[in-house]
């Protein structure tokens, strides 16, 4: 593990996928948004609305899958003290914020015809907006402290403090009483959905993580590519 | 789809702010890569050019 944890190596081998990633990204939008939007039927309650899940459910499921990684990476990092650990918790917070984001927006937009309102401050919706101010923070700890090795400190307790919300927005529909409804795919017992539906939804949350992947990897060796440039700079003002 | 069905307008609009801000994303993403890359080349440029000097200075 450790000799993959070598920026130069992760480089050689995020260049070699990248291509793979980027194209696979494309075919499974194309493939998701076409089962979804032309192949999927109408909901028998929710008519076209429906549809808004191909994009929301993903976007919720990679908000908090993000928010997992950089957790993970997180704890690499103080453990272990692996050089890619902090990098890859630092790149995966922008791409996690933008999910949060369209899940929390997606989601209002779907509420307001289902519900009769655009936002209520109930369990699933007020965890998830939380983490979107965790994933604000987290990336305004890396803005505000100038220094990078206490700046990797500071950002990595807190992730690992924040990921106790990633449960609470999970099992919240279950825990309280909440207008959103339960797991309806991740469930003991199997997915409540018909395959009509499941399939273009799973296709779109494999597509979603396709392209986590593939911006992930980029933002990783932009932000390698930043530390030598920081270092170059450092050393020829130095001498 | 049917494109006059009621509420046609939410999924339009979430479907367009999804792919506004992934887009964005993926903008924003690889114009950084971009950048980080060019002035990357610049320094190495710089660094080489001092490095081959040095050593025409050394072997004169």
């Amino acid at each position: 593990m450790q000799k993959y944890a070598n920026p130069t190596r992760f480089n050689a081998i995020a260049g070699a996928v990248l291509p793979w990633c980027a194209g696979l990204t494309v075919l499974l939008f194309a493939v998701g948004l076409y089962l979804g939007l032309v192949e999927a039927p109408q909901d028998y309650q929710q008519g076209e609305t429906v549809r808004i899940m191909f994009v929301h459910v993903p976007a919720a499921w990679m908000a908090m899958a993000t928010y997992t990684v950089m957790a993970l990476a997180s704890a690499v990092a103080i453990i272990w003290r692996h050089p890619l650990a902090d990098v890859a918790a630092k790149t995966a917070a922008p791409i996690g914020a933008c999910f949060t984001f369209l899940a929390l927006v997606t989601g209002s937009l779907w509420g307001k015809p289902m519900w009769g309102t655009w936002w209520v401050w109930d369990a699933r919706l007020t965890s998830v907006f939380v983490l979107f101010l965790l994933y604000l923070g987290y990336i305004a700890i890396w803005q505000a402290i100038e220094e990078p090795t206490r700046a990797a400190r500071i950002a990595a307790i807190v992730a690992l403090v924040g990921f106790v919300n990633i449960p609470i927005i999970k099992f919240s529909v279950d825990w309280w009483n909440s207008l959103h409804q339960p797991a309806s795919v991740l469930k003991v017992g199997g997915p409540a959905i018909h395959s009509s539906i499941l399939i273009p939804l799973l296709i779109m949350a494999v597509a979603y993580t396709m392209l986590f992947l593939t911006l992930h990897l980029v933002a990783m060796r932009t932000e390698i590519m930043k530390r030598r440039i920081h270092n170059m700079e450092r050393a020829e003002v130095a001498g | 789809m049917d494109w006059s069905a009621p509420h046609i307008g939410f999924v339009l609009a979430s479907y367009g702010i999804s792919a506004a801000v992934l887009g964005g994303l993926i903008v924003a993403v690889i114009v950084q890569n971009r950048l980080a890359r060019r002035k990357l080349d610049e320094l190495e440029g710089r660094q080489a050019a001092r490095r081959r000097s040095a050593n025409e200075v050394e072997a004169t």
